[in-house]
């Protein structure tokens, strides 16, 4: 009997078992719907991973105008966003700017260096593989330079890197803005002129654009006859100028590409399902949350080039916004000015009291908003520029002034800080005729900073200025606004009395340069010890 | 037969690639209809009666009784080693046709000691029947088989399924809560189609991937939801490492199996169908229109900031007469009580070893309380098995599968609550003009066709055989392939919203459509040898072996579009400005695995079981991906001792023990060994999209599954027919965790990829309890409860000291409140201590505090033996919460946080009443846990949450005044950067009790029911959660999902309902 069952079972078991011992690739299944990037092979793999790259700059969609509203140009009170730590000057290694703008940077690193690793293996035109190149370079460039300007030392990793790396040390700075520099150098050479790219190319980085972060790195590192000559070097390109008009370069898609544009982040209206497109508009139209100071607005002078505290400036407190700085208007939003249309098109105007959901400070932000245009909503395509050719002046101008001979450069200076005071539409006065042509190296350090602080205002350069100049105890005060409820729907019955909404003072402790995140601290066992204050 | 061989021979003789190609489907669908033919045919037959071979036939007819006399329906007359059975009628009549060489006839029932009749000359054999109270003959269903219960020697549960039927399920998994020790059930929703519950059998197990049971429906991997709760026959609840090992690497979070209703002898039809009315247990209740002008004002005073109503307003909102001035609940316009229909068929019949059928169709149709939400589902089942070679070959064809539609609004239905508890209830919902206000865009949406359609097909067919060449022999093989379609479409219409309360011409918001279709194939084949034998009256062997393949497969794509000119949920590719590009997703994995069991037991007295499976799965690395899962398990039944022997009133005591490894590869990548280069990071140049790829994810190669170490003691009582408990101990160790733990963020990618890390234990104890009355007293009552206590720690996390889970949430506070800390549990909440109010007096102010200053004109200053908080909440007030300074430094601030709570109860708890009288039936299931944390904060629990959240009445009522001290509630403020202050002000008690369940039926007496052909007829009433005992704040329901921390979730249902079931 049993011998029977013996043999069934085995001719069972023999019946199971068999048809799977034959077949051992039927475990091995191949990804279906992504490739690796070992798989390059083609042109086009690299131009979509060099046009990847470029998306790095859109990760964080608010960055790097939200910069300004932790510095004594606005403020941002939504908690989520986690701006107001750093305004407080209560920012931790945990505090998510610290992590959003470190990851920004890395993933755009990480992908500059997939570029940089896979191109000398894809067979291509020379032309193209010099150029794909050199924008990578320029990419990489840039999200190191903004890495070592917040952040110090950071670890520098040259191409891309998988688990097996994830401990990576930190790198002197120093180190790294030779690195930058360099490959900028390489880039401008690789790179075509500005003006060149025409129809879906426009956008990409220029020979322009890699001389003018070169010149900004420098500047920012203090390498002032390198700035200097970088500076020079845009300038000689001849293709850039100030454009017209200051208000329609914030406002609307029509002036985008235009000649003062050296590097931007090229956004497009009603592509927010694909990333494409920013929410200035909702944060500065629609809510209140992101409030402008009146520590910048004070800053902008009357038209005829004195500061509002000037007793002979003619400013009247009680007409606050007449009389002054064309620029003010163009950047800000002030109480019964124009906010928008209707979508009929009737002109809505902005009093501060109907806001209930407070705006402290009764200032907003027109910058970046297209206030013309009612329909458009969450859904911004204005362009966020980068570099622009106002700031290659104003940085030339700087790296003069720095230099050890700086009152042989005294004209070329003026010339250059008139160039951007006098453009086309804002017109203020000269600094002979202002300030007079008898200042010293200081009278002229502040009429720089005076005035990047109110062409560039909510351009998110703010922070980095305040922290090269080192000027943190002057510049994180307290938040100083208008009272609200004090401006009524009456302009005429308005009164304008300055408040202190939030306080704060400067955190020493913290220095200027921000933490290195949490996460990184503790996957990255090769870095030993954070920022100080950290 | 010889077709069915040759076929077989050459599909088993192929490769997989051929098992899972068309020429099987072809096959299994030609031997499945053939089947569904038989049985039909056969069905038609069976209406009448039948005779068996004829002439030779005697007739036996007769009466089954309980000890007491009182007629037993239901009871399975059959003449043994022949095909020939009966049921007792409701009278306990039975008559049988005793087929020739029939000696013996066997009266089985659940409930009754089976009992024997050696066949004589008699016409007339009436018996009665004995309860077997301890159920010892009890068949357990278990993994590839069953099991008698008095063999086990793992923790199994068999949940009790008598009042399934007259209760208002929408979903399988409800039926599990309360029935089981040890096992977690969380319904978080009682949204229509979203009310499925977690099931958590001993502990969280895992910390990123699902920790989820394996749920095996009549042998096949599947979903709770496939199967409709009416027609489960039987649940098991495996619980310990011996029972489920040999589920090897799906197993780690226990196993689930449920098997559907067959069909038996003679012809059963049954229906039942119930109507309900549904409403919501607990919603939270905004403040009136004036209260909130009120608390408003006194918020921004609070924060130094001009009001926002003047007292004109407010009295214009105390009248409520101006259009502005109404205000508005929008609770009220958003839920509303609505209906459910529930209707259930079901066919069951047969004649012994020929064949044997079950089919039923189920309809739900469930309106949600939520404006726009409801659920359409059909479930259908059909069970066919055919016999042949007297019985030695059974072929079973089996169609299970489900549509069902759901709707809800245009956002997710979190997002709704989010508005909902956001707007103010001095807003207006609607202009003067009939347009909705922006904050009621959803509900303008769904007022103009627009909302979120989900759609879902799932059949599975299964095809089995089973030979029995010898007794003692059987060989089994099964082919499963289930289906599921998905096609989810969420569509806005192009509408204009009203910009203010007289707005006629109202904000033009453009159409959006979000396409999502998606298909997926399980296949399952497998094919099992058992072999059971007896030596010597005592050695009793039984063994079993086998493998499975299983191949997942699972495509999708979906497109998005805005602005369409069709103001329809269509999305042409014509419609020029619209169209996002398209996404697919593609995926598939397969698995491969080998197992075998042994079981001895000496005489039943000493039992010894050893399981093992052996795993492959394609998700894994060369190198990585073959796992071995091996168990064993010991039972010793003390009662069969003859020391004990003497003890009457002992009928069961039995010891067992049981150790084992299980796997969790349940991880959310099917490829953790590629770079993932991601499409769709596009940009634009000049104007124009240009597509742009970047590596999304890197590859981690040497992943592999998590493994769970599980030692189980237990202990089975019975004592005196009446009473019985069980008891287990169990520890729990799951190592190789896989985590997305933090990688650094200067690898460029942010998205982290599994690692093998972890450690984390479950220890616990179960305790469940029954009791039974006599059953002979006319008043017939049984109860049982069960409670469990677990602890979970969480060991080791590779190099971290603790990994952040993220919240669900449309505003997420700061990252960090849900965490898992070494040496403590999974998933715990982290924030600062909350230690009251502060009150007037730790204050001081102007003038040395002179008390005539007005309360608003008060520079506030905290007197100097408090701690500092300025860095955690700007200038500190009366009526602010008071943190505790944990590390003493003076300051409050990030250093003064700890864990503040956990969201996983300490014990699980549930009380079970069953009691008849007469005609009458009574239910009671009541259940919950205790010493859980739920973390809530947002909208109507903190004040203006986030700058717009609204504030609900309780709050209204309890906050914080100079006039009005509270030591528990603070005052209220307008500050949002407050809202993401995490502290254990908003950690709430979760213990909660909660009668799930009340039901009263009715059974007619048969007699009656006889003159009209009816056999049985019941009526019943029905209560779902009608009340819940909890201490948390007034709204919110203490069952919510651990990572769910703001207020915006779905409350739960209430229903009533009344219910008919008859048979024919």
């Amino acid at each position: 009997m049993m011998k029977i069952k013996s043999k069934i079972l085995i001719i069972a078991l023999f019946v199971g078992i068999w048809p799977f011992g034959g077949c051992s690739d039927f475990l091995e299944t191949e990804p279906m719907d992504f490739v690796s990037p070992d798989n390059f092979s083609t042109e086009n793999d690299i131009i979509l991973a060099l046009n990847g790259t470029y998306q790095a700059l859109m990760a964080d969609q608010r960055s790097p105008i939200s910069l300004d509203f932790i510095t004594d140009n606005g403020i941002v009170t939504l908690a989520n966003t986690g701006e107001i730590e750093f305004w407080d000057q209560t920012q931790t290694a945990i505090s998510a700017p610290a992590l959003r703008k470190w990851e920004q940077n890395y993933a755009g690193i990480l992908r500059a260096n997939t570029v940089l690793k896979y191109i000398v293996d894809v067979p291509m035109e020379e032309s193209k593989q010099q150029r794909y190149t050199g924008e990578a370079l320029f990419l990489r460039a840039y999200f190191y330079a903004d890495l070592v300007d917040f952040y110090g030392d950071v670890p520098f990793r040259t191409e891309p890197e998988g688990l097996e790396k994830k401990e990576s040390p930190r790198v002197e700075k120093s180190i790294i803005v030779d690195a930058i520099l360099t490959d900028l150098t390489q880039a401008a050479e690789y790179l075509p002129a500005p003006g060149t790219y025409s129809g879906s190319d426009l956008g990409r980085a220029t020979k322009g654009a890699a001389l003018a972060l070169k010149a900004k790195v420098a500047l920012y590192h203090e390498r002032w006859e390198e700035a200097a000559s970088a500076c020079r070097q845009v300038e000689e390109l001849g293709y850039y100028s100030l454009y017209p008009d200051f208000y329609a370069m914030f406002s609307g898609e029509a002036a985008e590409n235009n000649p003062e544009i050296i590097f931007d982040i090229q956004y497009m209206q009603n592509q927010a399902s694909k990333g494409m497109s920013h929410q200035w508009k909702t944060y500065f139209n629609s809510w209140s949350s992101y409030m402008a100071l009146q520590n910048l607005e004070k800053s902008y002078y009357m038209a005829n080039g004195k500061p509002i505290d000037d007793p002979s400036s003619g400013y009247d407190a009680s007409r606050p916004w007449e009389g002054r700085d064309p620029r003010l208007g163009y950047t800000f939003v002030l109480p019964y000015s124009m906010d928008g249309h209707t979508v009929a098109g009737a002109v809505k105007y902005y009093f501060p009291i109907q806001k209930r959901s407070a705006n402290f400070s009764s200032l907003r932000i027109r910058k970046w908003v297209d206030y013309s245009d009612g329909s458009v909503n969450s859904i911004s395509g204005n362009n966020i520029i980068l570099l622009r050719y106002a700031d290659v002046l104003l940085m030339h101008a700087e790296a003069l002034l720095e230099s050890a001979n700086w009152v042989d450069h005294k004209a070329e200076i003026f010339r250059l800080v008139n160039l951007v005071r006098q453009r086309p539409g804002i017109e203020m006065p000269a600094i002979e005729d202002s300030e007079g042509v008898d200042v010293s190296q200081s009278d002229v350090r502040d009429i720089i900073r005076h005035e990047r602080r109110v062409e560039f205002a909510f351009e998110g350069t703010r922070l980095s200025d305040i922290r090269r100049w080192k000027i943190g105890p002057e510049a994180f005060t307290d938040a100083i606004g208008y009272r609200p409820e004090l401006l009524t729907t009456d302009e005429n019955t308005a009164v304008y009395e300055t408040y202190a909404f939030r306080h704060r003072t400067f955190n020493a402790d913290k220095g200027y340069l921000w933490p290195i995140p949490e996460e990184e601290m503790q996957a990255n066992l090769a870095i030993t010890a954070n920022n100080p204050g950290y | 037969m010889k077709y069915y061989r040759t076929v077989f021979r050459r599909v088993l003789l192929s490769c997989p690639q051929v098992l899972r190609a068309l020429v099987i489907k072809c096959m299994l669908i030609i031997v499945l209809s053939a089947n569904v033919h038989v049985a039909a045919f056969a069905m038609s037959y069976s209406v009448g009666p039948w005779t068996e071979n004829g002439t030779q036939a005697k007739k036996i007819e007769g009466r089954v009784t309980d000890a007491d006399g009182t007629p037993l329906a239901g009871v399975t007359v059959a003449v043994k080693g022949t095909p020939a059975v009966a049921v007792t009628d409701e009278a306990g009549a039975y008559r049988i046709v005793v087929p020739e060489g029939g000696t013996v006839l066997v009266f089985t029932i659940v409930g009754f000691a089976p009992l024997e009749r050696v066949i004589r000359d008699d016409a007339v054999v009436n018996v009665s029947m004995t309860i077997s109270m301890s159920d010892l003959e009890e068949v357990v269903v278990v993994g590839y088989g069953t099991q008698k219960k008095i063999n086990l020697t793992g923790a199994v549960d068999n949940i009790n399924l008598g009042d399934v039927e007259d209760r208002v399920l929408t979903d399988a998994s409800q039926i599990l809560q309360g029935k089981s020790s040890g096992v977690l059930i969380t319904q978080v929703s009682g949204q229509p189609g979203r009310d499925q519950a977690d099931v958590r059998i001993r502990g969280v197990s895992s910390i990123d991937n699902n920790s989820d049971p394996l749920i095996i429906i009549d042998g096949v991997e599947s979903a709770l939801s496939d199967v409709n709760p009416n027609d489960i026959a039987s649940i098991s609840v495996l619980k310990d490492a011996s029972a489920a090992s040999i589920y090897g690497n799906r197993a780690a979070g226990g196993v689930l199996i449920i098997t559907t209703k067959q069909g038996r002898s003679g012809l059963d039809v049954n229906y039942v169908g119930t109507i309900s009315l549904q409403e919501p247990t607990r919603i939270p209740e905004a403040a009136s229109s004036t209260e909130f002008a009120r608390a408003y004002n006194e918020g921004r005073l609070n924060s130094g900031l001009p009001i926002g109503y003047t007292d004109e307003e407010i009295q214009l909102f105390e009248e409520a007469t101006l259009p502005e001035y109404k205000g508005v609940n929008l609770y009220d316009e958003y839920f509303s009580n609505a209906l459910t229909n529930n209707h259930y068929l079901s066919a069951r019949g047969g004649q012994p070893s020929k064949f044997d059928f079950s089919v039923s169709g189920g309809y739900l149709d469930q309106d949600g309380i939520l404006v726009g939400t409801d659920q359409r589902k059909i479930s259908y089942l059909a069970n066919v098995n055919t016999y042949f070679l007297e019985g030695k070959l059974k072929v079973s064809g089996r169609l299970l599968g489900y549509e069902r539609k759901m709707s809800e609004l245009d956002k997710s239905t979190e997002g709704i609550l989010q508005t909902i508890g956001s707007t103010r209830s001095t807003a207006y919902f609607k202009s003067t003009s009939g347009l909705y206000s922006y904050p009621a865009i959803n509900y303008s949406s769904y007022v103009n066709g627009g909302g979120t359609f989900r759609s879902n097909s799932n059949l599975k067919y299964q095809l089995g055989l089973e030979l029995k060449p010898v007794e003692s022999l059987t060989w089994a093989m099964m082919y499963a392939s289930t289906g599921n379609s998905q096609d989810f479409t969420r569509f806005s219409p192009n509408q204009y919203t009203a910009g203010s309360v007289f707005d006629e011409d109202g904000v033009y918001r453009p159409s959006s459509i979000n396409l999502q279709r998606s298909y997926s194939s399980l296949t399952t084949f497998n094919s099992t040898v058992r072999f059971d034998e007896s030596f010597a009256e005592r050695h009793n062997i039984s063994a079993l072996l086998g493998y499975e393949a299983i191949a997942f497969k699972a495509e999708g794509f979906g497109a998005r579009g805005t602005d369409l000119s069709a103001n329809l949920p269509i999305l042409s590719l014509a419609d020029p400005a619209s169209i996002a590009p398209i996404d697919i997703t593609n995926a598939e994995r397969t698995s491969l695995s080998f197992f075998g069991r042994i079981n001895y037991n000496y005489n039943e007295k000493y039992l010894l079981e050893a399981n093992i499976r052996r795993d492959g799965s394609s998700r894994f690395m060369l190198g990585k991906r073959w796992g071995t899962f091996p168990s064993v398990a010991a039972g010793w039944v003390l009662s069969k001792e003859s020391f004990l022997s003497s003890m009457d009133w002992l009928d069961l005591l039995k010891i067992r023990g049981s150790w084992g490894l299980l796997g969790n590869s349940g991880i959310g990548t099917n490829y953790a060994a590629s770079d993932i280069l991601s499409a769709g990071l596009d940009y634009n140049f000049g104007g124009t999209i240009v597509p742009g790829t970047a590596i999304s994810l890197l590859a981690n190669r040497n992943t592999t599954w998590e493994t769970t170490e599980q030692l189980n003691i237990g202990i089975d009582l019975s004592v005196l027919n009446r009473l019985s408990i069980n008891i287990n101990y169990f520890d729990k160790k799951t190592s190789d965790i896989l985590a997305r733990i933090t990688i650094p963020g200067s690898l460029g990618i942010s998205g982290t990829p599994y690692q093998n890390v972890g450690t984390m234990t479950n220890k616990g104890i179960e305790l469940g309890v029954e009791y039974n009355n006599s059953p002979a007293k006319a008043f017939q009552y049984r109860i049982n409860g069960n409670v469990s206590y677990q602890k979970n720690r969480v060991v080791d996390i590779g190099p971290l000291p603790y990994i952040f889970h993220s919240a669900i949430s449309g505003y997420a506070p700061p990252a960090g409140v849900i965490r898992s800390v070494v040496g403590e549990s999974f998933g715990s909440y982290f924030g600062m201590v909350a230690d009251g109010i502060y009150q007037i007096d730790d204050f001081t102010w102007q003038n040395n505090s002179d008390p005539s200053i007005d309360f608003y004109d008060r520079d506030f200053e905290l007197k100097e033996n408090h701690a500092n908080p300025s860095g955690i909440i700007q200038s500190p007030m009366p009526g602010d919460i008071r943190f505790k300074d944990l590390n003493e430094d003076g300051i409050i601030d990030d250093g003064d946080q700890q864990i503040i709570g956990k969201p996983l109860p300490d014990y699980i708890y549930s009380l079970n009443l069953n009691g008849r009288f007469k005609n009458f039936e009574l239910n009671i299931l009541a259940q919950g846990v205790l010493g859980a944390d739920a973390y809530i904060m947002g909208a109507m629990v903190t004040p203006f949450w986030n700058g717009t959240g609204s504030i609900s009445k309780e709050m209204y009522e309890n906050r914080w005044t100079p006039d009005r001290p509270s030591e528990t509630w603070q005052r209220l403020y307008d500050d949002r950067t407050r809202s993401g202050l995490i502290s254990s002000y908003y950690l709430q008690n979760a213990a909660y009790l909660r009668l799930k369940n009340i039901t009263l039926g009715y059974a007619f007496n048969p007699g009656l029911l006889r003159r009209l052909n009816v056999k049985s007829l019941k009526l019943f009433f029905s209560v779902e959660n009608l009340f819940t005992v909890t201490r948390l704040n007034k709204g919110f329901d203490p069952e919510k999902s651990f990572n769910r921390i703001t207020s915006d979730f779905h409350p739960q249902i209430r229903t009533t309902a009344l219910g008919l079931n008859i048979g024919l």
